[in-house]
């Protein structure tokens, strides 16, 4: 969905802010595919990504009031639907499995197997990783967190983040080459 | 880190239409958690009725505590200190007549 059709994002967040209903109708057409892009990567079902959505945007719409304007208002989105990602996956789990740690080489010929997969081949092996997986996985990899922030935020020691994500990635090359067999 | 890149460049701006019934379901937990924002004049007036009615209670209890110290002070001014006294006193009746 284009986002030039659109009004400017503070005419909306102003109509917003006045309670208008068609404005907030707007902020969710406008964003609600990327915001449900982030929740189907953390999610671990489609119902699961369906109340990251819901209880990202209510989020949004009450706190609307805290955007100060300083930064991109879409960068302020993203934050708050990954925060209510990291919310569902911790009502879900409440313990991590500490895995052995090996940083893999990889070579070129698997840097160039993900170019012959599309984004939803690449999704769907995402979305296959055990939860504490994808969740480190989407942090660092996509999110740019540090596995120090990613530590503080799922509440799990630095040396654990770095376990998990390196399982993580071993696990995605597998599955790439797998799929490269088939 | 290539390797890296690209499973970012592919992911981050993934975009995924959402189920039709999510709008819905935003709007009505939006609804339920609705509160009266400040700005609007019945917050201010459910505001001023807070506030008159704890002056109204406050002005009470301060009528009745300054109107009993009142009573008290005027009985000790008109009667005089003995009639406390006179009412304690505890003397049987027939030693006094």
């Amino acid at each position: 969905m284009s986002s030039n059709q659109f009004p400017d994002d503070y005419d909306i967040i102003r109509g917003c802010l006045q309670n208008s209903a068609s404005m907030q109708k707007m902020l969710y057409d406008k964003y609600s595919a990327k915001m449900y892009g982030i929740a189907v990567r953390y999610a671990h079902d489609p119902e699961d990504a369906k109340d990251i959505l819901q209880d990202g945007f209510v989020k949004v719409f009450q706190n609307l009031s805290k955007f100060k304007g300083t930064g991109v208002f879409e960068g302020w989105m993203r934050r708050i639907f990954v925060n209510t990602a990291i919310e569902h996956y911790r009502k879900k789990n409440n313990t991590y499995e500490i895995q052995e740690s090996h940083e893999e080489q990889i070579n070129d010929r698997e840097i160039n197997a993900l170019d012959k997969l599309a984004v939803v081949e690449i999704l769907n092996m995402v979305k296959s990783l055990p939860n504490g997986y994808r969740t480190v996985f989407n942090l660092f990899a996509i999110e740019g967190y540090s596995h120090k922030e990613i530590a503080e935020m799922l509440n799990i020691s630095e040396g654990t983040s770095k376990s998990q994500y390196a399982r993580a990635k071993a696990l995605l090359q597998e599955k790439i080459k797998n799929h490269e067999k088939n | 880190m290539e390797w890296n890149k690209k499973v970012k460049d592919r992911l981050q701006q993934l975009e995924v239409a959402p189920p039709d019934e999510c709008w819905s379901n935003i709007q009505s937990e939006l609804q339920k958690g609705k509160t009266i924002p400040l700005s609007s004049p019945n917050a201010k007036a459910i505001s001023w009725l807070k506030y008159s009615a704890a002056a109204v209670v406050t002005g009470l209890i301060m009528f009745t505590f300054i109107n009993q110290s009142f009573r008290n002070n005027l009985q000790n001014a008109v009667m005089g200190p003995a009639t406390k006294a006179e009412i304690v006193d505890t003397t049987p009746a027939n030693k006094i007549y």
